[in-house]
């Protein structure tokens, strides 16, 4: 290679570098105005486990049955029937709409769902009340995320089945 | 001749530039990577208000001392309604830099407010500047031995 290809060379490598050092610099830079988060959700589920356990601890008014009694009893009945209503009553209550508007309580006996109860959720109700139907969509994507969380714990069956109840909630990310 | 080797050098430099080109790329992929390996972990920033909260509001209904009803044990998310008093609070939730909020939901609605010069306000008024949890949860409330169903509120707000 001649001297001055050489240097032309050397000359364009200097600028290359310089080129991509910048372009490295302005990219982090601006990566570097919103800093790396990690946020720390743990301990959500104890909260999830206090509501499922008061759940299983409430007092009913079939036969004085707290719901755990009553979902052994109504798996030895196979009929489910006041274990929804009270359910749906409790948690339709306790979880609004506007927050969590998803949820459900599941029944499971070895590898079989004995029921499932859940709010009656439809992605309308994730709409905000706005008359721009592009924020509509927005809040579905993205937006308005629901983070969800899930709760198990087992009860004894009158026959000493293990009856795992399993409770999920839907929440939107604030 | 002379035209020749003109015509040859050009073909050099313009492969040379080829291969130059390659090797800026690789060379930026390569700095690229380290620049975010090195960049990531001095950068990494842990946002620990939502720990904390979720630790404060555990203490709450877990410690006796706090809310959580006792006899020979203590039941963790059955609230002692003797112990649901501004006074009982201020003792067992000892963090001045947070502003506290309890709302409990029976037949009845009482609300506590603790360290109220940061939530004298609406609560959590400036989200810039304070980092705030609304937490609801269903409790279970002792009232003298009856027990009866709940929803125990709980905001917290901190300065960030």
């Amino acid at each position: 290679m001649k001297k001055s290809q050489e240097e032309m060379m050397f000359v364009f490598s200097l600028i290359l570098i310089s080129i991509v050092l910048t372009i490295a610099f302005i990219t982090f830079t601006l990566i570097g105005k919103n800093s790396v988060e990690a946020k720390i959700y743990a301990l959500q589920n104890n909260e999830l486990n206090i509501n499922l356990l008061n759940y299983l601890r409430t007092n009913t008014s079939v036969n004085n049955f707290s719901i755990a009694d009553l979902t052994a009893y109504s798996y030895y009945n196979k009929n489910y029937d006041d274990l929804e209503r009270i359910t749906k009553d409790i948690f339709n209550n306790f979880y609004s709409q506007e927050k969590c508007p998803v949820w459900s309580v599941t029944g499971i006996v070895g590898n079989n769902e004995i029921f499932k109860f859940s709010s009656d959720f439809s992605l309308s109700k994730l709409r905000t009340s706005t008359a721009v139907p592009r924020a509509n969509i927005l809040d579905l994507f993205g937006v308005k995320r629901i983070n969800y969380l899930e709760a198990d714990a087992i009860i004894p069956g009158f026959n000493q089945e293990k009856i795992k109840i399993r409770l999920i909630e839907g929440c939107l990310n604030e | 001749m002379a035209i020749k080797l003109y015509k040859k050098g050009i073909f050099n430099l313009t492969k040379e530039w080829v291969t130059w080109i390659v090797y800026a790329i690789m060379f930026f992929v390569i700095a690229s990577t380290i620049i975010i390996i090195v960049y990531i972990p001095i950068n990494y920033e842990f946002k620990i208000d939502g720990l904390r909260h979720s630790l404060l509001r555990q203490h709450l209904i877990y410690d006796k001392n706090c809310l959580a009803y006792e006899d020979e044990r203590t039941y963790p998310g059955i609230i002692d309604l003797n112990k649901f008093s501004k006074a009982n609070l201020e003792r067992c939730f000892d963090a001045k830099d947070y502003g506290l909020q309890l709302t409990l939901k029976t037949n009845s609605l009482s609300t506590i407010k603790l360290n109220e010069q940061l939530n004298k306000f609406e609560f959590c008024f400036d989200k810039k500047n304070f980092y705030c949890t609304n937490t609801t949860l269903y409790v279970l409330v002792n009232n003298n031995g009856n027990i009866e169903p709940g929803v125990l509120k709980i905001n917290l707000m901190n300065q960030k």
